[in-house]
């Protein structure tokens, strides 16, 4: 086991790239601050590809984030409890809404399931959007707690306000996703959902319940994305059903993963640290309207060109199997 | 004046404004099984277009309409060519590349005509129905002899002609066609072409009726869908039936609960119809 | 329970299927017995292959019941039958394409109920694999296979799921004479280590190559049963099969 091959070394160079970065780049405030959202959605995307993997493509994960967001949001003004403990919990609201969303959607497959899930959206969303007393309808919820100050190891790291600590967070806590995306891929379950993503009917055949193990990436992938919610509204201090219930984060999260390469384990990683930092820092300038329209290109490119994402282009990983 | 009338002409002449918007991706889907998702946001590029037209030249609604209906084919026609070389799975992948073309037009829209809500109105002069003691804007009244004008339309040309014959067992059976020598690739360009001609109608009438911003096809593309799984493919009276039932619906919820739980009905009803109908706009039943 | 029924591995009784006003079966009644080889004839349509999914759980009779080892299994979805010990190939064969034939048989024999380690499970894949005589092609990604070679992944994946009930269905469609040799023999090992077979061909040569005993079904009704080598002479069984048997002969090489 002891071996390192390359792709291990590509990682952990990545990895240790990503750590040093905003030391070389001092006291550049904006730089920090998108590549700590890179993070962010980072972890949405990786959300997004844990249900990916077993074959089925979302255009509705805004779902999950704005729930995660809403409640941890909701838990935070009306209780007062610290985001520390808001965030785990609110993102279960979003796990809550993937139940249902396995219940109802068992039988829909492919195209169906994606037009689906683009519609599901509406459901949350209109409810936030019109239970005046609990959620403020559309005028949101403003003054939320920042995230918390913590002292680690005799350091003082103001996660709240400081955007290099902040960016630290949110890089450990994508890589903790990226560890849980990389079980999803390599164990025997990951290989249970590419079973089915390859061939639903022989996935039966062979005893799997593909309903079933679906849910279960479903609820990994909810979970995932709330958490995603629930930091983005603490670290912005703000929610808006139209900010948080926005098809832009249906497709951000996609359009990671399939250019970075949704069956690899760095795919989606790949995709936002290259796209988002591309956008935010040379597109904004440029065309401060209609800089996104960057992802729409990037995704037509994608299917028509390369559909395994550039990941696929990498050198192969020694087979684990 | 009953209450309810009110309600009801809103209802049916948004419901054949809806049936409009449907028309042309029922078609495309239909005959070249591709989910444009870009739908809404095509209309919208007419939509921009007739403003510009009415706003800056004053060119007469005619015309305008013309016009956008002609611009839209060249639109369509290219798109034909760009989804055929996609590879498979082909109704996911279609799905997916619309998805980011409407996204790029959301964003054209936005460097363009930024975020501002516009609307185009024309005077149109107020009607009124004596024996209903009720009154409506003529261009509603519009939006209902049109749809029903195109349906009709659409109607005879796959009842009644030879191409639509072809166009029918396409949609049918699109591999059974391929056999029988229909020369699925040149219909499916026919297709594309016919419902340009229909988005690009869509399009002034969109400006009209309701406000163009960069994000407002969304919700066009969703209610042709609704409507076009509802009506199931080919069958275009029933695309008149789902697009005044959606618009009937959608009235009575604007008048019960107000305005802000009207995109919710779309979406409620496309999930019920998906639930029901998980084989989707399919019309031969698996297994 | 009785020594006679444990000796029971599937038994239909009084199965029926309806598509539409046409009747697909009318009523199929057979015991199949642990270790047996059984045959299913019939020309095209007349019903193996929806009887074949109502035994595996892919489609609901609307009648009479089926009963797998001592329990019935009318409701049962296919998944749980297959856990239970049935295994089967599908006519269309169904594999994993981005897999290599390797993988396509290692998901069989990982993935199955007991959960066995990776080592062990891939000590049997390989195993499997050589059993129908593709160990060379282990690596090829089986999407680049042609269709026969696909259909014997799909036996090795079915094998390494360790069932107690194969059923194989047109499983020697397009084989040479010598792959068709090389199969029989195979399920005659097979048998002899405990494995129930039940399969369909509508080519005779494999059937009467392996089986004990052979079902002619036609119009969704068995109209003649017995060792294959009786059955041939059958003259209902020549007045509805053979006659399209040579017309299925000379089209082989389209299917």
């Amino acid at each position: 086991m002891g071996k390192i091959n390359s792709s291990q070394l590509a990682a952990a160079a990545g990895v240790l790239l990503l750590a040093v970065w905003p030391l070389i780049f001092r006291n550049q405030v904006q730089f920090h601050q998108v590549l700590g959202m890179t993070c962010l959605y980072a972890i949405l995307a990786l959300a997004w590809n844990i249900y990916a993997l077993s074959g089925a493509i979302s255009l509705g994960h805004t779902a999950f984030f704005g729930l995660g967001a809403y409640a941890s949001a909701l838990l935070n003004h009306h209780y007062h409890w610290s985001p520390l403990c808001t965030m785990p919990l609110g993102a279960l609201a979003a796990v809550v809404f993937a139940v249902f969303w396995s219940l109802g959607f068992r039988r829909l497959r492919g195209v169906y399931l994606g037009l689906a899930s683009l519609a599901a959206v509406e459901i949350p969303k209109t409810i936030v959007d019109n239970w005046d007393q609990l959620t403020y309808g559309s005028m949101g919820i403003v003054g939320l707690d920042r995230l918390p100050t913590l002292t680690i190891g005799g350091v003082e790291m103001d996660f709240g306000l400081n955007v290099t600590a902040q960016y630290y967070l949110l890089l450990g806590i994508m890589l903790l996703a990226l560890l849980l995306h990389w079980k999803c891929i390599r164990s025997r379950w990951g290989w249970t959902l590419r079973v089915i993503r390859e061939n639903e009917t022989a996935a039966a055949a062979l005893g799997i319940d593909s309903n079933r193990e679906r849910a279960k990436a479903l609820m990994l992938s909810s979970y995932l994305a709330g958490i995603a919610g629930a930091l983005y509204a603490h670290i912005m201090g703000l929610v808006e059903p139209a900010l948080v219930f926005n098809l832009h984060l249906s497709v951000l999260p996609l359009v990671f993963s399939i250019f970075g390469g949704s069956t690899m384990v760095f795919g989606p990683v790949l995709g936002a640290l290259i796209l988002y930092p591309l956008e935010q820092l040379f597109l904004m300038p440029l065309f401060p309207m209609g800089h996104s329209a960057l992802y729409g290109l990037v995704i037509i490119l994608t299917i028509f060109f390369f559909p395994k994402g550039i990941a696929a282009w990498l050198p192969a990983p020694p087979k684990s199997v | 004046m009953w209450v309810g009338t009110p309600v009801i002409f809103t209802g049916l002449s948004l419901g054949s404004f809806y049936a409009l918007i449907a028309l042309g991706f029922s078609l495309i889907l239909g005959i070249a099984r591709a989910f444009n998702l870009a739908h809404g946001e095509m209309i919208l590029l007419s939509g921009y277009l007739a403003f510009v037209l009415w706003h800056y030249f004053q060119v007469p609604f005619v015309f305008i309409l013309l016009i956008c209906s002609l611009v839209l084919v060249w639109v369509t026609i290219p798109l034909n060519y760009l989804l055929r070389r996609l590879p498979e799975p082909y109704g996911l992948n279609t799905l997916i590349v619309t998805l980011g073309l409407a996204l790029l037009l959301q964003n054209l829209f936005l460097a363009w005509f930024s975020a501002d809500y516009r609307l185009m109105t024309p005077a149109w002069p107020m009607v009124n129905v004596p024996w209903l003691n009720f009154s409506f804007p003529l261009h509603q009244g519009v939006l209902i002899v049109l749809a029903l004008l195109v349906t009709g339309a659409v109607h005879l040309l796959l009842q009644g002609t030879f191409l639509g014959k072809a166009l029918r067992a396409t949609i049918q059976d699109r591999e059974a066609a391929q056999m029988a020598g229909i020369n699925v690739q040149r219909l499916s360009l026919a297709a594309f072409g016919l419902g340009g001609l229909l988005i690009g109608l869509a399009g002034p009438l969109f400006a009209q009726n309701m406000y163009l911003y960069p994000a407002a096809g969304v919700e066009a593309t969703m209610i042709a869908i609704v409507v076009t799984i509802f009506a199931g493919l080919g069958r275009i009276r029933n695309i008149l039936l789902g697009g005044w039932l959606l618009g009937l619906t959608q009235s009575a919820t604007i008048f019960a609960l107000g305005s802000r739980w009207r995109e919710l009905v779309s979406a409620v009803l496309l999930l019920l119809l998906l639930y029901f109908r998980p084989q989707g706009f399919s019309l031969k039943k698996e297994g | 329970m009785a020594a006679s029924a444990a000796q029971v591995c599937l038994e239909l009784r009084q199965n029926k299927k309806f598509f539409g006003d046409r009747t697909i079966l009318r009523g199929i009644s057979f015991c199949l017995e642990v270790g047996e080889i059984l045959g299913l004839i019939g020309p095209n349509g007349a019903g193996k292959t929806t009887l074949f999914n109502i035994i595996s759980g892919w489609q609901k009779p609307a009648a009479g019941s089926v009963i797998f080892l001592g329990q019935e299994t009318n409701t049962w979805p296919p998944e749980r039958l297959s856990r239970a010990g049935l295994a089967r190939t599908f006519q269309s064969p169904q594999i994993f394409p981005e897999m290599c034939a390797l993988e396509n048989v290692l998901m069989g024999a990982w993935l199955r109920q007991e959960h066995p380690p990776l080592p062990e499970a891939q000590e049997e894949a390989a195993y499997c694999l050589s059993l129908v005589g593709l160990m060379d092609k282990g690596q090829t990604p089986v999407r680049e296979l042609p269709l026969p070679q696909q259909r014997l992944v799909e036996l090795a994946r079915a094998l390494a799921t360790r069932p107690r009930l194969l059923l194989l269905d047109e499983i020697a469609a397009g084989f040479s004479q010598a792959a068709l040799n090389r199969l029989a023999a195979g399920l005659l090992k097979l048998r002899d280590q405990g494995l129930t077979l039940l399969l369909t061909d509508h080519l005779f040569t494999l059937l009467e190559a392996v089986t004990d005993r052979v079902l002619a079904l036609d119009h969704g009704e068995i109209i003649a049963q017995g060792p294959p080598a009786d059955l041939i002479r059958h003259p209902e069984v020549i007045s509805a099969y053979l006659g399209t048997r040579y017309c299925s002969n000379a089209n082989n090489g389209g299917a």
